[in-house]
């Protein structure tokens, strides 16, 4: 049995005016279209929300390794991480909300390792911009935090096959609903027109060769995934660690002794990840 | 190792990582061993947490044994053991895990 993938993207469709998307996200996202605007405009709307300035830097203090200081205002944020970035921090703090709001503290948990761990792969494996696959790797499984908000009834029936079949959510997905997260990631994506640099991990992080532009950030939030259940850091619901797609293992050309120097790396931000989880009441 | 919230250090104990500031600049070595006159100057300057050797601290009920936790990775990794990328991954978690235990 599947559901009615019309209706579900009708219902995607109307997801900008949930309420967990703050109004400064649309407004953000109107501001970056507007060539004019500079880096005080985009912190002043962002600053003048407080409950959210704060958690975006709470964010970025903890799944954006890699800086020799602390991030300490938004406009810091906004010339060292780029608008794409921080506008992916707001999406990510409402992500946050819901999944705090639905007791997903091990969802949670998992994503922001996932951007920890992305960040290691993107340094190591020298990539420009470890910030931006940091974000992506953050929303990589938005379309679970869908599914359990507007599916509920067989979000449950995915979580109960998980169980009863050993098998993974992203297989579960398929059985029950006849669509993953990552489908329903990517309609979200296209609904609040997301660049592609996030569209792509979010869409293809289970078959990261889809991605015809953004290649390696797609295939470093594909490990990031693996590595990170590899490392059993968070609860990402099934505890199965999938494969490493050889392609995609092939482009991002990592020898065998930065493997172990990153995955030594990766557990010591985990550790690190872990106490802010737990400062912050969430773990 | 293992990374304790400062209040629970005790005098002896030495440290597995350098205590670092904000700005990334080293107020304690690696190696050096706690005493009341350190504890107290890390508490001055705020730091929160500190990660010494071996496994000083129980948490009750939070830390599984190693035993526990290598049972974990094998059951995790059950699918993808005959793929040799994905069985050296888990042969250098093994290792880490291991590692620490020597240690303690």
């Amino acid at each position: 049995m599947s559901v009615d993938k019309e209706s579900l993207r009708k219902r995607i469709q109307g997801l900008k005016s949930v309420p967990t998307l703050p109004d400064v996200f649309e407004r953000i996202s109107r501001l970056v279209e507007n060539p004019e605007t500079g880096v005080d405009d985009i912190a002043n709307v962002i600053s003048s929300d407080q409950a959210l300035s704060a958690k975006i830097l709470r964010v970025v203090n903890s799944a954006l390794h890699g800086f020799p200081g602390r991030i300490s205002s938004i406009t810091h944020a906004l010339i060292i991480l780029g608008f794409d970035v921080v506008q992916g921090l707001i999406l990510s703090s409402s992500v946050f909300d819901i999944m705090m709001g639905k007791g997903l503290h091990g969802m949670w948990a998992h994503s922001l390792g996932a951007a920890v761990t992305a960040g290691v792969i993107a340094r190591k494996s020298e990539f420009p911009n470890p910030e931006e696959v940091s974000i992506a790797a953050l929303l990589h499984d938005i379309g679970k935090v869908i599914i359990k908000t507007e599916l509920p009834e067989e979000a449950l029936r995915v979580e109960e096959t998980v169980k009863t079949k050993g098998i993974t959510t992203y297989e579960a997905e398929e059985e029950i609903l006849g669509l993953t997260h990552t489908t329903v990631g990517r309609w979200l994506c296209e609904e609040w027109n997301l660049p592609v640099k996030l569209t792509d991990p979010i869409a293809y992080h289970h078959r990261p060769m889809m991605s015809q532009t953004v290649k390696i950030p797609t295939a470093i939030v594909h490990v990031s995934d693996v590595l990170v259940r590899a490392t059993g850091f968070g609860a990402p619901e099934d505890d199965i660690v999938p494969m490493i797609h050889p392609k995609a293992w092939e482009i991002l050309n990592l020898s065998d002794d930065l493997l172990e120097e990153m995955i030594r790396e990766i557990r010591t931000q985990l550790d690190d990840a872990e106490d802010f989880l737990s400062s912050d009441g969430t773990q | 190792m293992q990374k304790i919230p400062l209040k629970k250090a005790k005098t002896g104990m030495k440290l597995a990582r350098p205590v670092t500031n904000e700005r990334g600049m080293t107020l304690c070595g690696e190696g050096t061993e706690l005493t009341e006159a350190i504890m107290a100057r890390l508490v001055r300057m705020e730091v929160e947490h500190i990660t010494v050797k071996g496994r000083p601290i129980k948490t009750a009920g939070g830390h599984k044994s190693v035993e526990q936790q290598l049972d974990e990775i094998h059951a995790r990794f059950k699918r993808v053991e005959s793929d040799p990328l994905m069985k050296k991954i888990k042969g250098i978690l093994v290792n880490l895990l291991t590692e620490g235990t020597e240690e303690g």
